[in-house]
């Protein structure tokens, strides 16, 4: 395995800046309001006679926390999964956020991690609540926004559809798209350290590289509405939410679910960001591509039929006898060849190379005359180029006007406006050419663009066959053409 | 001095520099939003009594009874000084100046005033990491309708990371890519605040190295004397010049 391979690293969480000097322990009811870090200063000195004075200063300085948070900037949420109003999500998923700053999840948590340095609760969490239509069986209801309250909340019926508080720390953590070991094979027992100043390095360069994303436990059901909110974990936050002073709760690190006396509005619980989904039925894209069989393709997959008897436009269709009057036209997925059956093949190749011993086909050269004609009627008037086209008169003798023709396709591309005409009278090639003394240079000339002109011209009758034949219908039809069946 | 420093108003929390906070913050009662420090922020402890770094000949009319120079610096392991904070102090009530120098001189110079301390060490942190290679199970369907599973088909990292360029985070209005989509140049006009220098009076260039750039006047000429008192023949030859008229 090298390194050059895409590899994620995850990290449990991620804190940045002061909020690493916390050293308060989560649900430590000592810690009333907010974490608080001491700071020393030493201010030296140097005397009137020329001694060393020293003297300390210090203080506890407090750090914002969630009871200060009452909002959450849309942009800082990257994505939701599922997207919402998606009505049709596999409910075997888990459904989560993600944040553009690594660290956000647990930059306002007023507590440092646990002993084994493993476990830090984050300050918000994902909760999906259950919304079945009927007030009576849903498992909150909105409550009616007041001027006074930061947020928009919700009441909810009881909190058992919450995730666990004590298990919080496991439903959060940070995504990179790099390697963040030492070693490619480095891949659990990881120096954090150095990891985490491969990460410092890695946003440096790019800080689109990594993300944190917050998971909801929640095992969701099959074809339910569901409701999902981003909502304070720690009680200063829902009660800041509230619009309350949340120096009421009873310490720092109190859940915003788990019951105190006297907790003010017990059953509301403020949102930061909420989207709404619906579950489908069962069948994930893992699961549907299980469900994929092999089977042998039908020979007729991928090719069409179609009838060439009757073109329009006054050209004489393909009559051949061994043809039956239909060329088949090959889509982009058809049957491999080399599942054929013998006559399936040679039916294949028959129907492949219809014009190939005889080409150019009557039809066409009939296609390529009619083609012409626009070519034709910027030379000469319209009837004799009609004449010299072999076509039909029109049926009102006094009909001057000239048929609709069809345009050659990449007609500029290929600088090419007449198909399958005669070399010597080619309108792109001088009369006079191959006249003169050099004739034998010129002949050559003449001899390789009239074959580069030739495969050009094969190629665009084809293009042309079918597109006369995929569309005959829609066509424009010179007044004076006969209609099929006529 | 120590009771300057100590006072609740010298004493300020800073925002993040330039980082927006991506959430609304409630407004905190006066007292308690002086001290309550955003998580990602500075703190900045300064005072304007006396500047620090510098000599004190007197403060005001009084001669110092106790020291001349004093400095400020982090003692907690866990902060580390940043940057010198500026204050604004007038040269005339910490000098001694002649009647000609009060004059010439600003009425008021930038000194330092105290500390901006951050988070000392590596600016991240975190508990343990765990790698995964990105790998997919790979199953063809042969002809003969037998199914071979090859577990664990990886991707190359250039393929892999060529596969983020449309992610739901590089089209976050706040990633790299949208905001390089905005703003694709890199390099602006940057203000920098007129400075002083001491300089050699033959020529106007800089005497040394580190006497190149001195946010005030007061401290170029601070360091002006502290050369002169290690060599007197300095006296006649150095002078304080506008860091603009520096000689290149």
């Amino acid at each position: 395995m090298s390194d050059a391979l895409g590899s994620y690293t995850f990290l449990p969480w991620l804190r940045q800046g002061v909020a690493r000097t916390i050293t308060n322990q989560d649900n430590d009811a000592g810690v009333h309001l907010r974490a608080t870090t001491h700071v020393e200063l030493t201010l030296d000195g140097q005397g009137i006679d020329g001694s060393a004075l020293k003297a300390q200063v210090a203080r506890d300085v407090e750090l914002y926390g969630p009871g200060e948070v009452i909002g959450i900037d849309s942009r800082a949420i990257i994505r939701t999964d599922p997207h919402p109003w998606i009505t049709n999500v596999e409910p075997n998923y888990l459904a989560h956020i993600e944040f553009y700053e690594e660290d956000f999840p647990w930059r306002y948590t007023p507590a440092a991690p646990d002993a084994s340095r493993l476990r830090l609760r984050p300050w918000i969490a994902l909760v999906v609540l259950k919304d079945t239509g009927d007030s009576a069986t849903s498992e909150f209801r909105d409550a009616k926004a007041l001027a006074d309250r930061p947020l928009p909340f919700i009441s909810v019926k009881d909190f058992a559809a919450f995730p666990p508080p004590n298990e919080l720390w496991a439903w959060a953590h940070v995504h990179v798209n790099e390697h963040l070991g030492g070693a490619p094979s480095e891949l659990v027992a990881v120096d954090v350290g150095a990891a985490v100043g491969r990460l410092e390095n890695a946003l440096s360069g790019n800080p689109d590289i990594a993300y944190s994303r917050i998971v909801c436990p929640r095992r969701l059901e099959e074809n339910g509405a569901y409701h999902a909110f981003l909502v304070p974990t720690f009680e200063r936050g829902r009660l800041a939410g509230l619009g309350m002073g949340p120096d009421q709760a009873p310490f720092a690190t109190a859940s915003a679910w788990v019951d105190y006396g006297g907790r003010p509005e017990p059953l509301n619980m403020p949102y930061y960001h909420r989207w709404y989904f619906r579950t489908g039925g069962a069948g994930d894209f893992e699961s549907l591509v299980r469900l994929l069989k092999w089977k042998t393709a039908d020979p007729r997959v991928g090719r069409r039929d179609i009838d060439v008897q009757y073109p329009g436009s006054n050209i004489e269709g393909i009559l051949d006898a061994d043809l039956d009057g239909v060329l088949r036209l090959g889509g982009a997925l058809r049957a491999p060849f080399d599942t054929l059956t013998e006559s399936g093949r040679k039916e294949f190749e028959k129907y492949e190379n219809w014009a190939k011993s005889n080409w150019p086909h009557p039809f066409q050269k009939r296609l390529a005359r009619f083609i012409n004609l626009a070519d034709a009627y910027t030379r000469v008037p319209a009837d004799q180029a009609r004449t010299d086209a072999g076509l039909p008169p029109p049926t009102e003798p006094d009909d001057m006007d000239p048929l609709i023709t069809s345009p050659i396709y990449g007609e500029w591309q290929a600088l090419l406006h007449r198909l399958l005409t005669d070399p010597a009278g080619a309108p792109h090639r001088g009369p006079s050419r191959g006249a003169d003394e050099s004739r034998g240079v010129a002949r050559i000339d003449t001899d390789r663009a009239s074959r580069a002109s030739l495969r050009r011209a094969h190629r665009h009758a084809r293009l042309s066959v079918r597109l006369l034949a995929a569309r005959p219908r829609r066509l424009a039809i010179g007044a004076d053409a006969p209609q099929r069946g006529e | 001095m120590i009771e300057e420093l100590s006072k609740v108003d010298s004493w300020r929390a800073l925002p993040p520099p330039g980082a927006n906070l991506l959430v609304a913050l409630r407004k905190l009662p006066e007292a308690q939003s002086r001290i309550a420090l955003h998580p990602l922020g500075a703190l900045q402890i300064s005072q304007r009594f006396a500047p620090l770094d510098a000599k004190i000949d007197r403060v005001g009319a009084q001669k110092p009874s106790d020291g001349k120079r004093f400095s400020l610096s982090a003692a907690s392991a866990a902060f580390v000084k940043r940057r010198d904070v500026d204050e604004r102090f007038a040269p005339a009530q910490f000098e001694d100046l002649s009647d000609n120098e009060r004059l010439s001189r600003k009425a008021f110079e930038p000194r330092h005033g105290g500390v901006e301390l951050s988070a000392a060490g590596a600016q991240l942190e975190s508990g343990a990491a765990i790698v995964r290679v990105a790998r997919y199970d790979l199953i063809t369907i042969d002809t003969n309708a037998r199914s071979h599973r090859f577990r664990f088909a990886v991707l190359a990292k250039v393929f892999f990371n060529r596969l983020f360029a449309g992610a739901a985070v590089a089209r976050s209005p706040l990633s790299m890519k949208s905001r390089k989509t905005r703003v694709p140049v890199e390099d602006g006009v940057k203000e920098k605040s007129e400075g002083f220098a001491v300089a050699l009076q033959e020529n106007n260039r800089s005497f040394k190295a580190d006497s190149a750039y001195f946010a005030s006047e007061g401290a170029a000429r601070e360091w002006m004397q502290s050369a002169v008192a290690k060599d007197r023949n300095l006296a006649d030859r150095l002078h304080v010049l506008p860091h603009f008229e520096l000689a290149a």
